[in-house]
C-alpha cells in the first residue's frame, strides 16, 4: 500500500502541475464567474421541478471545477486536466434528457470529437517535454478544434444543443467553445514563432468564419443558427490570434461570450419580437444583394453545410484507420524482437480500429468490448511484466473491466434476448431507469479508463509513457489512439445498455 | 386486332392507375382530419387535438387517438429513423421558414410548392450528402417526371404489388405520416387554411410530404422489408393500461362531480335572493376561471358591486394589428371570423429617440442577422453585460427600465384604436353588439353610475406559449383592445338613443369603462375616461382601492393553491425570464356554470369554474342561450380538452418539457436540434392540473337547450359522447337533469331522451 501511495506521489512530481495568473487567465476566471453566476441563477428557477435537475446541478458544478482549473492553468498538463473535465461534463449534459435517443447518439458524437482531439493535445504536452516546439505547436492547434468546433471539427456543434438551454448556454454560448481559443491564446508562444503555424492559424479561423457565416445564414431554428454564428465568431477570434492581436482577441472572448449567453437564455422570447417592424428592419439590404447574387446551387449545398457531416465522419474514420496502418507497419519495421508482444497488440488495435471504422456491419457490440478489453489487458501485461509495482496498475484495470462486465450483464440478457425475437436493431435498451446502481458503477469503472487525468487509465498511460518513450515513439502514439478508441467505445457500449427509452 | 388488344391493355391500365388513385385519395381522405391540429405558434389557441375523435365514445375515442399518437407497439430500426429523419425535416423546415433564416434571395426556389422544392433540392444537392442521398439522386430522371400523387401511386405498386389488399399499405402510409405527425399535421393544417402562415404563404400538400416520406423510405430500407413493424402484443396491452388509467380518472371525476353536486343543491336551497337596490358599480368580467376567485373577492369586499361574467371578446368580432406589428391578430374566438380591422395606436406621439431606442436593442437582440456581429461583440459587450446583471439580479428595475425606455408592456391607458377603411361598425351594429352582451347578462334595468368592462390577459416573459395565457375568447390576446372598444360603442351618444328605443335605458349619468387585469402579475388598470363627473370619478377611485385589495388577496389564494411561495412577488414572476411556470394558467379548471351570479355566488370553486353570466327570465325564445353557449362553450370544452390531453396522456398529446425547446421556421416548438414539431402544451404547463373533464351546469329552460345543442354537430358530439358533460338546472323548480349517462348515475335521474344513448 505504503509503495502504491509513493508511486503515485512520484506520479504527481513527475509532471508539474500547478497554477498562475496573468492578465489573461484572471480576465477569464472574471468572466467564468460571472457566466456561472447567471446561468445558475437562471438555471434555479428554470429547473425546477425537472426529471433529473440534481443531475445537472453536479454536471454543473462539475464543468465550474473544470474550467477553472484550466483557467488558471501553469503549464499543458494542468489544462488538460480541466479540458478533460470540460469534455466529460459536456458529453453527459448533451445526454441530458437519458430517454431521447437522438440526445445519446449526438452526445456520442461530441464524444468521439473530443476525444480525437484530446489525443492531439496529449501528443502536444509528450513533443512540447521533448522540445519540438513546431511539431507540438501543431499538435496543439490541432488539439483545440474540436472544443472551439473549427472546421474540420464543428459538425457535433448544432448536434449539441439537446440537452436543457442552461446547459447550452454555458458550453456551447460561452466558456467551453472558448477554451480552444483560451488554449491557443494562453500557451502562444507554443506555436506563435513558426509563420507556418500562424498560416495555418489564420486559414481554418477564416474559413470556419465564413463557414459558419453561410451556413448560419440558412438554418430555420434558433438554437442551430446561434451555433453557426458562435463558429464564425470564434473562427475570427482565430485569425485575430494568428495576426498577434491577443489582447484584442481576449476582448472578443469576453464580448463574443457574454453576446451568446443573452442571445442564448433569452431564445423564448422570439415570438414576441417575430411579427414587429424593427425584427424584419434589422436584415441588411446589402448583403441581400450579395446573397442573391449566388446561384441557386451554393444556396443548396449551404443549406446542407456544407457537407461538413459526412467529411468529418470520414475523416474520422478513415484518418484514424489509415494513421493506425501506417504506425503500425512503421513499427513493424523498426522494433526488434519480442514477436508475441507486437502481433499481440496489433491485432487487438487492428480489430479495434476495424470495428470503429466499418459501423455498417453492426457488430455486435458487446463482443466489441471484449475485444476492446482485452486489447487493454495485452497493453497491460506487455507494459507492465517486469515491474512488481505496476501490478498494481494491472490488478486495478482488470478490476475495472470486471466492474465493467458485471454492470453490463443484465444488458447482455436483454439483447440476447431480443436477438432471438429479431428485434435488435441497435435499440437502445434503457435500462439505466431500471438499474441505476449497475449504472452508476458502469459511468464510474468507464470513466476509470477513459484516460482523463487522475483515473487508472491515466496512470497506465504514464507507465506506457515511461516504459516505451525510450523504445519507441509511433509505438506509443498507437497505443494512445487504441486507448482512445476504447474510451469511445466503451461509452457507446454503456449507451446502449442504459441509455434510451426503456419501453422501447 | 392488334390494335383492340393494345387498346385495351391502355385502357385497362389507365383504369387500374385511376383506380388506385382513387384508393389512395379516399385514404388520404380518411386519414387528415386525424393528423394532430395545432396551430402554428404565433396564432396558438386552446383545442382539442383529437377532434375527430369526438365522434366516438370517450373511453374508446382516447384510446384509439392515444395509440396512434404514442406509435404504441411500433418499432422502428433506430438507424432508419434518424437517417430518415436527418434528411426530411431540414427540407420541409426550410420550406416553411417564416422568416426566421436570414438567407431570404433564394425563397424564389420555393414557389413551386413542396414537391418542386424537393426536385430543386435534389438537383442542386451534391451525391457526397451521403449514401442515400447518391441513390436519391441518380434515379432522380425516374421519378422526377411524375407529380408526387403518381410518384406514390407507382412506388405502393412497386412495393406491395398490388392496392387491393388495403391494410399493408394503408399501415405503411399511416406509419410514414405519423413518424413526424407534429409536421405532418401542420402540412395539412397549412394546407387546409392558407391564413394560419404568419408571414410567408406558400403553397403545400400533404400529398407533396407523403411523397417525399415515401420516397426517402425506400431509397433508405431494401425493397421487400419494412423499417416499421407492429407488436400486436405490446399495443394491446398498452390499450388496456390507458382503459386502467381513464377508469382511475373517471373514479376521480366520480367523486369531484358527486361534490360539486352537493354543494350547487345546498347552495340552490339558499341563495335564491335578487337585489334590490342598485348597485354601485357593475363590472363585467369574461369567463375565464382565473376570473372568478377574483370575482368572490372582490364581491366580499364590496358587496355593493355586482360582477357578470361574458364572452371576453365582449362581442367584438375585430382583427387587430397591435402597436409596432406587422400583421393582423384576431382578437375574437377562434370559430368567429373577424369582420372588421383596426390598427392600435398610442396616444402620444412617439419621438424619434423611443423609436431610435428600440431599434437599437431590437438589434443588439438580433445580432445574428448582420456581419457586423463581431463588430458589436467587440465595441458593445457593455449591453450584454448590463442586461445579463439587471435581468439576473434586480427585476423591480429590469420592469422599471422596461417601462420607460422601450414601452414595454404598453400602458393601456396610452393606446387607441382606429378602424381601418370599410371595416368600421355601423351604428346598427354597435348597438347590437352592446344590446347582446347586456341582455345575455339580465342586466335591463338598474344600471350603476360605472361599469366596468374588465378585459384579461398575461404578461410573462421568455415564454414561446405567450398566447395560451391570454384570453381564450380573444384566441389568446388581451381582451383589453375589445373592452376599449365596447366602452366606446356603449358610451355613444347615438347607440344610447337606439339602445333606449329597444327598451334599454341606460341613464346618462352611466358611463363604461374600460379596464385590464393581468393575469400574471395580478396588476390591474383601469382607463379613465376625459367625460366622467365627480361622482363617477369617486366611485372609480374606490373601485381602484377594492380592485387593489381583492387582487392582492387573489394572488394569496392563488399562490397557496398552487404551492408557490407567498413570500414571491407575482410582478416579479411575470417578469422573471427563468421562470417556466409564471403562471398556471387554466390549471385545475373543471366546469363551467351558465346562469346568475347567485346560483354560484356562495360557493367555493377555487378557481375551477368558468362563470358565464346568463338569465332565463328576460329570454323567451332561446336567443340569450344561444348567444352564450355558442360562443362559450366550445371554448371551455377546447380549453378543458386541451390540458386533459396533456395531463393524461404527455407522451401522446403533450409537448414534453420547455427546457430543450428549439424554436424552428417561425411556426412552432421542437425538442433539442432536430426532431417532430411538438404539439399540445408543455409539461412544466399542466404538472398541477388534475385531468377531469368540463362538467357544465346551464340554468335554463329545457327546450331551449335541447335544440341549441342539437343545432350544433360538435355540441352534440362531445355530449352525446360524454366528452364533457352537461347538467341542466330548471329555473322553476331548481331540479337538476343530466345529459350524460354518468352524471345520470350521480342523480339517480333518468337521462334526458334526446341524448339517452344505450350502454356501451
Amino acid at each position: 500500500m505504503l509503495e502504491f501511495l509513493n508511486t503515485i506521489q512520484d506520479l504527481f512530481h513527475h509532471y508539474e502541475y500547478g497554477f498562475s495568473f496573468s492578465p489573461f487567465s484572471v480576465t477569464f476566471g472574471i468572466l467564468i464567474l460571472f457566466t456561472l453566476s447567471v446561468v445558475g441563477k437562471f438555471s434555479k428557477n428554470y429547473l425546477k421541478g425537472e426529471v433529473g435537475a440534481p443531475r445537472f446541478w453536479v454536471l454543473f458544478t462539475f464543468f465550474a471545477f473544470g474550467i477553472l482549473i484550466s483557467c488558471f492553468a501553469k503549464n499543458l498538463t494542468t489544462f488538460y486536466v480541466g479540458w478533460e473535465m470540460v469534455g466529460l461534463a459536456s458529453y453527459f449534459l448533451i445526454g441530458f434528457y437519458q430517454t431521447n435517443a437522438r440526445s445519446t447518439e449526438n452526445s456520442m458524437i461530441a464524444l468521439a470529437n473530443y476525444k480525437i482531439c484530446d489525443l492531439f493535445f496529449v501528443m502536444a504536452i509528450l513533443l512540447e517535454e521533448s522540445k519540438l516546439h513546431t511539431a507540438s505547436g501543431f499538435c496543439l492547434i490541432i488539439a483545440t478544434l474540436a472544443k472551439s468546433a473549427q472546421l474540420p471539427f464543428s459538425s457535433w456543434l448544432y448536434r449539441a444543443l439537446e440537452g436543457p438551454t442552461p446547459s447550452s448556454t454555458l458550453f456551447y454560448g460561452g466558456l467551453s467553445l472558448h477554451l480552444g481559443a483560451f488554449a491557443l491564446l494562453q500557451f502562444s508562444p507554443m506555436w506563435d514563432h513558426s509563420v507556418a503555424l500562424r498560416v495555418l492559424v489564420f486559414l481554418i479561423g477564416f474559413s470556419s468564419a465564413i463557414f459558419g457565416f453561410l451556413v448560419g445564414s440558412t438554418r430555420s431554428d434558433l438554437k442551430t443558427a446561434f451555433a453557426f454564428a458562435s463558429i464564425s465568431q470564434v473562427g475570427l477570434i482565430y485569425c485575430e490570434m494568428a495576426l498577434g492581436f491577443y489582447n484584442l482577441a481576449m476582448w472578443h472572448i469576453v464580448g463574443h461570450n457574454l453576446l451568446r449567453t443573452w442571445n442564448y437564455l433569452r431564445g423564448m422570447s422570439f415570438f414576441d419580437e417575430f411579427f414587429k417592424k424593427e425584427y424584419h428592419q434589422q436584415k441588411s439590404i446589402i448583403w441581400d444583394n450579395i446573397f442573391g447574387l449566388l446561384p441557386d446551387s451554393f444556396f443548396i449545398h449551404s443549406l446542407n453545410s456544407f457537407y461538413v457531416d459526412r467529411i468529418s465522419v470520414l475523416l474520422r474514420k478513415w484518418g484514424l484507420l489509415i494513421f493506425t496502418l501506417v504506425a503500425y507497419f512503421s513499427l513493424l519495421i523498426s522494433h526488434e524482437g519480442d514477436l508475441f508482444s507486437i502481433l499481440s497488440l496489433g491485432a487487438g488495435l487492428l480489430l479495434t480500429v476495424l470495428l470503429f471504422v466499418k459501423e455498417r456491419i453492426k457488430p455486435n457490440p458487446f463482443l466489441a468490448g471484449l475485444v476492446l478489453s482485452q486489447t487493454l489487458f495485452l497493453v497491460s501485461i506487455h507494459t507492465f511484466f517486469e515491474d512488481r509495482i505496476e501490478h498494481l496498475y494491472l490488478v486495478i484495470s482488470i478490476m475495472s473491466l470486471i466492474l465493467l462486465m458485471v454492470s453490463l450483464w443484465p444488458a447482455v440478457v436483454i439483447w440476447k434476448k431480443r436477438q432471438s425475437s429479431g428485434f435488435d436493431r441497435h435499440q437502445l435498451l434503457g435500462l439505466s431507469v431500471k438499474l441505476r446502481g449497475r449504472h452508476l458503477v458502469f459511468l464510474v469503472s468507464a470513466i476509470a479508463l477513459t484516460g482523463s487525468p487522475g483515473t487508472f487509465e491515466f496512470f497506465i498511460q504514464e507507465g506506457i509513457l515511461d516504459e516505451l518513450w525510450s523504445k519507441s515513439h509511433l509505438f506509443l502514439v498507437v497505443s494512445m489512439v487504441c486507448l482512445t478508441l476504447n474510451t469511445v467505445h466503451t461509452f457507446k457500449i454503456g449507451q446502449l445498455a442504459f441509455l434510451g427509452d426503456s419501453k422501447n | 386486332m392488334d390494335d383492340n388488344l393494345d387498346q385495351n391493355s391502355i385502357e385497362g391500365c389507365q383504369l387500374k392507375s385511376n383506380k388506385e388513385a382513387f384508393l389512395i385519395n379516399e385514404f388520404l381522405k380518411e386519414l387528415r382530419p386525424q393528423l394532430p391540429i395545432q396551430n402554428p405558434m404565433p396564432f396558438f389557441v386552446h383545442n382539442n387535438p383529437i377532434q375527430y375523435w369526438e365522434k366516438y365514445k370517450f373511453k374508446q375515442g382516447v384510446e384509439s387517438a392515444c395509440l396512434l399518437y404514442e406509435r404504441a407497439g411500433i418499432q422502428i430500426d433506430r438507424n432508419f429513423a434518424r437517417e430518415f429523419e436527418d434528411l426530411v425535416i431540414p427540407i420541409l423546415a426550410s420550406y416553411l421558414d417564416q422568416g426566421m433564416r436570414r438567407w431570404t434571395s433564394h425563397d424564389h426556389l420555393g414557389t413551386t410548392g413542396l414537391w418542386g422544392w424537393f426536385k430543386s433540392f435534389v438537383v442542386y444537392s451534391s451525391s457526397f450528402k451521403s449514401e442515400v442521398f447518391a441513390d436519391i439522386k441518380r434515379d432522380f430522371n425516374l421519378w422526377s417526371e411524375q407529380s408526387s400523387e403518381e410518384y406514390i401511386r407507382t412506388a405502393l405498386v412497386k412495393k406491395f404489388k398490388t392496392l387491393d389488399n388495403t391494410s399493408e399499405w394503408h399501415f405503411y402510409l399511416k406509419s410514414l405520416l405519423f413518424h413526424l405527425k407534429g409536421w405532418s399535421g401542420m402540412v395539412h393544417l397549412f394546407e387546409s387554411n392558407p391564413s394560419l402562415y404568419p408571414l410567408k404563404e406558400k403553397k403545400i400538400s400533404l400529398v407533396d410530404w407523403l411523397a417525399i416520406l415515401v420516397l426517402v423510405e425506400s431509397k433508405l430500407s431494401a425493397v421487400d422489408q419494412l423499417p416499421i413493424e407492429v407488436d400486436p402484443k405490446l399495443r394491446h396491452q398498452r390499450g388496456r393500461e390507458i382503459q386502467l388509467e381513464i377508469a382511475d380518472i373517471k373514479n376521480n371525476e366520480d367523486q369531484f362531480y358527486r361534490t360539486i353536486i352537493t354543494d350547487f343543491r345546498d347552495q340552490i336551497k339558499i341563495n335564491r335572493n335578487l337585489k334590490n337596490q342598485t348597485p354601485v358599480a357593475q363590472i363585467f368580467f369574461c369567463i375565464d376561471d382565473r376570473e372568478e376567485t377574483l370575482r368572490k373577492m372582490i364581491e366580499k369586499i364590496n358587496p355593493q358591486i355586482e360582477t357578470f361574467g361574458t364572452v371576453g371578446f365582449f362581442g367584438i368580432d375585430i382583427a387587430i394589428r397591435s402597436l409596432d406589428q406587422l400583421i393582423f391578430q384576431p382578437f375574437c374566438p377562434p370559430v368567429i371570423q373577424p369582420r372588421k380591422k383596426a390598427t392600435e395606436l398610442t396616444i402620444h406621439q412617439v419621438s424619434r429617440l423611443e423609436n431610435k431606442v428600440k431599434s437599437a436593442v431590437t438589434a443588439f437582440n438580433h445580432t445574428r442577422f448582420t456581419v457586423l456581429e463581431p463588430l458589436i461583440a467587440l465595441l458593445a459587450p457593455f449591453f450584454y453585460l448590463a442586461t445579463l446583471l439587471i435581468r439576473t439580479l434586480n427585476l423591480g428595475f429590469y420592469g422599471w427600465l422596461r417601462n420607460k425606455f422601450l414601452n414595454q408592456p404598453n400602458r393601456i391607458d396610452d393606446l387607441k384604436y382606429e378602424f381601418e377603411d370599410g371595416f368600421s361598425y355601423s351604428l346598427a351594429e354597435k348597438v347590437k353588439i352592446v344590446k347582446d352582451i347586456l341582455k345575455s347578462a339580465g342586466l335591463k334595468e338598474n344600471f350603476s353610475q360605472v361599469i366596468i368592462m374588465m378585459g384579461h390577459g398575461a404578461s410573462t416573459t421568455n415564454n414561446p406559449f405567450q398566447k395560451s395565457y391570454g384570453c381564450g375568447a380573444c384566441s389568446g390576446q388581451s381582451g383589453f383592445a375589445n373592452a376599449k372598444i365596447f366602452c366606446s360603442f356603449a358610451n355613444d351618444v347615438y347607440v344610447r338613443k337606439s339602445l333606449a328605443e329597444l327598451e334599454y335605458h341606460i341613464p346618462e349619468s352611466t358611463m363604461f369603462i374600460a379596464g385590464h387585469h393581468d393575469t400574471c402579475s395580478d396588476e390591474f388598470m383601469l382607463v379613465e375616461d376625459k367625460n366622467m363627473s365627480v361622482s363617477q370619478k369617486t366611485i372609480l377611485n374606490n373601485i381602484r382601492i377594492d380592485l387593489k385589495r381583492s387582487l392582492q388577496k387573489n394572488t394569496e389564494d392563488r399562490f397557496n393553491r398552487f404551492g408557490i411561495d407567498l413570500s414571491e412577488s407575482p410582478v416579479d414572476r411575470s417578469l422573471d425570464w427563468s421562470q417556466p411556470r409564471p403562471e398556471y394558467g387554466h390549471s385545475r379548471v373543471a366546469m363551467a356554470v351558465f346562469g346568475p351570479r347567485w346560483l354560484t355566488g356562495n360557493m367555493n370553486l377555487s378557481g375551477r369554474s368558468f362563470l358565464v353570466s346568463y338569465d332565463p327570465r328576460n329570454d323567451l325564445n332561446g336567443a340569450e342561450l344561444e348567444f352564450v353557449i355558442m360562443n362559450a362553450l366550445p371554448v371551455c370544452a377546447n380549453i378543458n380538452l386541451d390540458y386533459f390531453t396533456s395531463r393524461a396522456f404527455p407522451e401522446a398529446f403533450g409537448s414534453g418539457s420547455k427546457l430543450p425547446m428549439n424554436i424552428v421556421s417561425g411556426i412552432g416548438l421542437m425538442t433539442g436540434s432536430k426532431g417532430d414539431l411538438r404539439i399540445g402544451l408543455a409539461r412544466q404547463m399542466v404538472d398541477r392540473h388534475e385531468a377531469l373533464r368540463l362538467i357544465s351546469f346551464v340554468f335554463c329552460k329545457k327546450e331551449h337547450l335541447v335544440s341549441i345543442i342539437g343545432k350544433s354537430a360538435r355540441l352534440t358530439n362531445l355530449v352525446k359522447n360524454e366528452w364533457i358533460h352537461l347538467v341542466r338546472i330548471d329555473p322553476d323548480d331548481f331540479s337538476m337533469e343530466p345529459f350524460t349517462e354518468h352524471i345520470s348515475v350521480i342523480l339517480n335521474d333518468k337521462l334526458t331522451e334526446e341524448f339517452s344513448v344505450g350502454i356501451s
